[in-house]
């Protein structure tokens, strides 16, 4: 198992941040409360929260110093679906481990794509933190939304599981917690925060988030860490520099040369996840054999992530 | 806006041409000498299309341009391998002379690259170094020296790099490619990252457009890799430190999202005006409860 | 007794008897027809309430076909909201005289239909206790946010309607059952008429009001609608990203609408022995209401299908072969020929343009319309985005239950509202006779609409 020695159990994560947005939830319901009280009716009280200015919680706020503007890049040569390996895809793996992925759901998947010529590759799928991000732009109560890195993140607090944003998801990155998610002793000892999620909350919507919480203690999200072919790349369009924990690339650079792509740019979403394309030949074994993906496991079975006193209950699935 | 900040870091090659190094250079030279071989360009292919040479001898390898069937042709001969590059013969400059030393041991293939007469037969020609030889031969040394740019202003601009590149000798080198690199700190790694690569001209010139990214003073690093008879050589320059190149998040980019302001105010303001007209509507209600000032005709 | 009823030149004493009958009498069939609606609405309590123990997974909605029959009840409630209000406020408005009969159980089926409607959504909300967070922190950007905006405005304004043209009414009850009812209903008899006298200057002013509601709530119809179909058009889903769904969604409720409103008056012209005055001729210009609604409803299907099967974009593709001839295909096809076809058809033919076959009709469109919804929700939703797996979705049966429950909350509003007002509006139709008198006296021989209708009531 790679990279699990450095999981954070309890990850320190946005303690300025926490309080920074409990200071604004506290405004936007003085400021609700407000126009409650002048309108008197329902249907009418939101607006006021938009006039006295406490709209999307991600107004890019006039920082110092260089903000990072996270993206990730994946280079599809690389990526063998970690068939050749014999072992379910690592970076799912590996996602699944840091973040205790709920039973039933996995935030990145590998899709296997049958090419020309029957050719198959491999496409891990991850959020795709669109600049114009249809997410949230639906919300209707401002749960999800960017931070100032880029990142969209979800608030777990504030989610009414409406589902609208899993609508509006043009790359159906967006899983849901349909009934109660199974949260192991480890899992729910960790301090929640929209940047880690743990423990996992009942009705609301998870996906993945580029690991927001390793990233800004400067490591690779668990994903590109995991992965044993260094296909998944951690970008920053500030400093134009991405990294796959082996070789430092100029990002533009790096994209222009191998033909970087996204996917459904069509849209105007602008996601922050570029593809660099395969190479058309199966990776790793010959055209004739043909070994399936396996599909990935969850946390559960991958002991070293779970404290020693057994496996936590679960009963349903999807 | 695209004003480009025109910085010429002026790689002066700074060339003693007494040198303790040319002097060893001139003595293993004048020990072993050059190998020198003559491939011609015939209209039936190269001539011979065979060249063996010893490992770490030095060589030069001359091409003739001898046709008689196309009088307009001409070539440009490329030595895999050693990324050589010749300059372009035709009826007029015949002669060109490739000089490396033999470093490199196996079989390498030399081509014309251009879309000759007789393109296809100029394909095999073939170069074979035989390992083990003892040549003695030396590389020449190169050397790319730089002046500091600590006055130059970099604001997120891309700033154009002039480098020449001269060999000991005193000679430019040209058709040299040159790499660019940054020393790089990101998310754990540590390490040399290319930003570019540039070919030299035949002033051994070269030109590279780069935009700094960095908000800190960044140290660049040019590197030579060998060609030919020239060793590899490295220098390195201080960057100021610029502005940020990325665009932070702005997904109010567009100017259709202008609109979105006022479409709030429309929403509330026909909402709103819905809601006034139920308050008269209930109004006239409660006014109806009032008992009538002249007296009703109620029971 | 106030003027209104007494001064009344034609007033039939049939008709007030009639009318008021279910007031008054109550028999055996009604406490097991409302039994049997109190039972389907406790299970769908149940099921909910086990729901919100379990979470959503008792359902059969999954991550790829998020949303299912919630929403497309959703969908069909608000559609059938739409025509009663809106057919009682155009015929009030042009004065059509055919309109007397149909406006009070119209502005009901309203009230009741958008009732459930709003219920839905919060039933499927994953986190229903945190419903309030819609009121602290809306977003005016989310289409979500403009339903829960519009759809409280159109019900407070189809209250606001329904109860304005029942203060005359509540008058006549105060004044008539008022001594021998229960004290609670003569508390709500007596505020529900706020001191109603029929006098001159009451008059004017609640024409006035009711007017200016009439106008604002026909464009709140449409919004309500509109915005409902928002939800799905803002999406890049393929079969929702189009931009005729607002006035698509407008024109099928209005014909699932009209369609409820026709089974409706066949079940109190039945049950509550109205046939004098829910009339033949009432259900045949219901009918040609439906048929023009209809054949809307058709040419706006084919403008959409037309659009996306001509330049087959390859999700549209999919998407398309799977409705026609996939595994929605038996659902899409009956929904099209039983749903909107054959009703249309059967109203539309002279021949066939009875009460029995017009009922027949009127459900036919009910359950297509259902149908119609349910094959807008899913099959988008079940459509891969990129090369997945289609989704699956089989309601389960708490979904099953809840919906159920829905429909018997539907019938249960209207059935407890007939024991507590009449189902016909009293003075309008007195209005109609008095009228009518009125024109009878200058001409003595031009027969008046009512008087054209066969089985008419006028003396």
């Amino acid at each position: 198992m790679p990279e699990n020695a450095d999981r954070p159990t309890a990850p320190s994560v946005g303690q300025n941040d926490r309080v920074r947005a409990k200071q604004l939830t506290r405004r936007r319901i003085l400021g609700g409360i407000g126009v409650a009280a002048a309108m008197g009716a329902t249907g009418i009280v939101p607006i006021a929260g938009r006039l006295v200015g406490v709209g999307e919680p991600a107004a890019a706020a006039a920082g110092t110093g260089t903000k990072r503007q996270w993206a990730m890049a994946i280079d599809l040569r690389k990526c063998e679906g970690c068939v050749t390996i014999g072992k379910p895809p690592q970076c799912v793996e590996g996602c699944n481990a840091e973040h205790f992925v709920p039973e039933g759901q996995s935030w990145i998947q590998v899709l296997e794509i049958e090419g020309p010529g029957g050719h198959k590759s491999f496409m891990p799928r991850l959020c795709m933190e669109c600049e114009n991000a249809p997410c949230t732009k639906v919300c209707p109560v401002g749960a999800t939304y960017h931070n100032d890195q880029g990142i969209v993140l979800i608030n777990h607090d504030r989610c009414i599981g409406c589902r609208m944003c899993m609508a509006a998801c043009p790359y159906a990155v967006r899983r849901f917690n349909w009934g109660e998610p199974d949260n192991p002793p480890g899992a729910t000892l960790a301090k929640y925060s929209p940047e880690y999620p743990v423990p996992h909350r009942k009705g609301t919507v998870e996906k993945c988030m580029t690991c927001a919480h390793r990233v800004k203690d400067g490591k690779l999200p668990a994903c590109a860490s995991a992965c044993p072919m260094f296909a998944i790349y951690l970008g920053d369009l500030t400093e134009d520099v991405a990294t796959n924990g082996k070789e430092i690339v100029k990002f533009s650079r790096f994209l222009d040369e191998n033909g970087g792509y996204r996917l459904k740019e069509e849209l105007g979403t602008k996601p922050r996840v570029w593809y660099i394309p395969g190479h058309g030949q199966d990776s790793g074994h010959t055209v004739d054999t043909e070994i399936p993906l396996k599909p990935s496991r969850s946390w559960e079975e991958q002991g070293a992530t779970l404290s020693a006193d057994g496996k936590p209950q679960h009963d349903h699935g999807n | 806006m695209t004003t480009f900040a025109r910085v010429r870091i002026v790689l002066a090659a700074v060339l003693v041409a007494v040198s303790l190094g040319s002097l060893v250079v001139a003595g293993t030279a004048s020990a072993e000498d050059a190998v020198k071989i003559t491939v011609k360009v015939t209209d039936s292919g190269f001539e011979p299309s065979t060249v063996e040479v010893n490992q770490g001898q030095s060589v030069e390898l001359t091409f003739l341009w001898a046709q008689t069937a196309h009088p307009g042709d001409e070539h440009i001969i490329v030595l895999d391998g050693y990324k050589l590059e010749s300059e372009k013969i035709d009826r007029v400059h015949t002669s060109t002379t490739l000089k490396f030393i033999a470093t490199k041991s196996g079989t390498f293939n030399f081509a014309c690259d251009i879309e000759c007469d007789i393109h296809a037969i100029l394909q095999g020609g073939v170069l074979k170094v035989k390992a083990g030889g003892s040549g003695g031969a030396t590389l020449t040394q190169s050397k790319i020296a730089i002046d500091p740019v600590a006055d130059v202003k970099v604001k997120g601009d891309v700033i154009t790099l002039l480098a020449t590149l001269t060999g000991a000798d005193g000679q430019p080198i040209p058709k040299a490619e040159l790499m660019f690199l940054v020393e790089q700190q990101f998310a754990g790694q540590t390490g040399l990252m290319v930003v570019g690569t540039a070919e030299t001209g035949p002033a051994g010139l070269a030109q590279l457009s780069y935009r700094p990214s960095r908000t800190d003073a960044e140290k660049m690093v040019i590197r030579f890799e060998g060609l030919g008879v020239y060793d590899v050589s490295e220098a390195s320059v201080d960057l100021p430190g610029s502005q940020a190149f990325g665009t932070a998040l702005a997904p109010g980019d567009n100017t259709l999202h202008g609109i979105k302001t006022w479409a709030h105010l429309g929403f509330i303001l026909v909402i709103g005006g819905v809601w006034v007209a139920f308050g008269f509507i209930l109004f006239q209600v409660w006014k109806l409860s009032r008992p009538p000032s002249g007296g009703g005709a109620r029971p | 007794m106030t003027d209104i009823v007494t001064t009344s030149a034609n007033e039939p004493a049939a008709f007030n008897e009639r009318v008021m009958a279910p007031l008054t009498h109550t028999g055996r069939a009604f406490w097991i027809w409302t039994a049997a609606l109190l039972v389907l609405v406790a299970a769908g309590f149940g099921a909910y309430a086990k729901q919100v123990h379990d979470g959503l997974a008792v359902t059969g909605m999954s991550d790829t076909v998020i949303w299912g029959v919630y929403i497309s009840n959703f969908v069909f409630f608000s559609g059938l909201s739409m025509a009663g209000t809106f057919i009682s406020a155009i015929l009030r408005m042009t004065g059509a005289d055919w309109r007397r009969p149909l406006t009070r159980f119209s502005e009901l089926t309203t009230v009741a239909a958008l009732t459930m409607c709003a219920i839905m959504p919060a039933v499927d909300m994953g986190r229903p206790d945190r419903l309030w967070h819609l009121i602290v922190y809306g977003r005016l950007e989310s289409p979500l946010v403009w339903d829960i905006i519009v759809i409280p405005t159109y019900l407070t304004a189809s209250l606001i309607y329904l109860f304005l043209f029942l203060i005359p009414d509540s008058a006549m009850l105060r004044d008539r059952l008022g001594p021998t009812a229960s004290r609670p209903k003569r508390v709500l008899y007596s505020l529900a008429a706020v001191r109603w006298n029929g006098s001159e200057g009451q008059r004017k002013r609640l024409e006035r009001a009711g007017t200016l509601m009439m106008v604002i709530i026909i464009p709140i119809g449409v919004a309500t609608h509109s915005v409902v179909s928002w939800i799905f058009g803002m999406t890049y889903r393929s079969g929702w990203d189009s931009t005729i769904f607002a006035p698509y969604f407008v024109v099928g409720a209005l014909y699932s609408g009209t369609a409820m409103l026709i089974t409706l008056m066949y079940i109190f012209r039945r049950f509550y022995k109205l046939e004098a005055y829910l009339t033949e001729q009432h259900f045949k210009y219901l009918a040609t209401l439906m048929v023009v609604f209809g054949i809307m409803y058709l040419y706006f299907t084919f403008a959409e299908y037309l659009t996306i099967s001509y330049k087959l974009e390859s999700s549209d593709n999919f998407l398309l072969s799977e409705l026609f001839f996939g595994r929605y295909a038996v659902l899409v096809w009956t929904g099209f020929f039983g749903g909107q076809v054959l009703p249309v058809a059967l109203a539309a033919i002279p021949r066939t343009r009875t009460i029995p076959l017009l009922v027949v009709a009127s459900v036919l469109a009910n359950v297509g319309m259902w149908i119609k919804r349910f094959t807008i929700v899913v099959p988008s939703l079940s459509l891969p985005l990129l090369p997945y797996k289609w989704g699956v979705y089989t309601p389960t049966a708490a979904e099953i239950l809840i919906t159920l429950a829905s429909f018997a909350g539907f019938a249960l509003i209207i059935t407890i509202f007939t024991k507590l007002f009449p189902i016909i509006s009293v003075w309008e139709m007195e209005e109609g006779w008095a009228e009518e008198a009125e024109a009878e006296a200058e001409h003595p021989h031009r027969p008046s609409p009512l008087q054209q209708q066969p089985g008419g009531v006028a003396p």
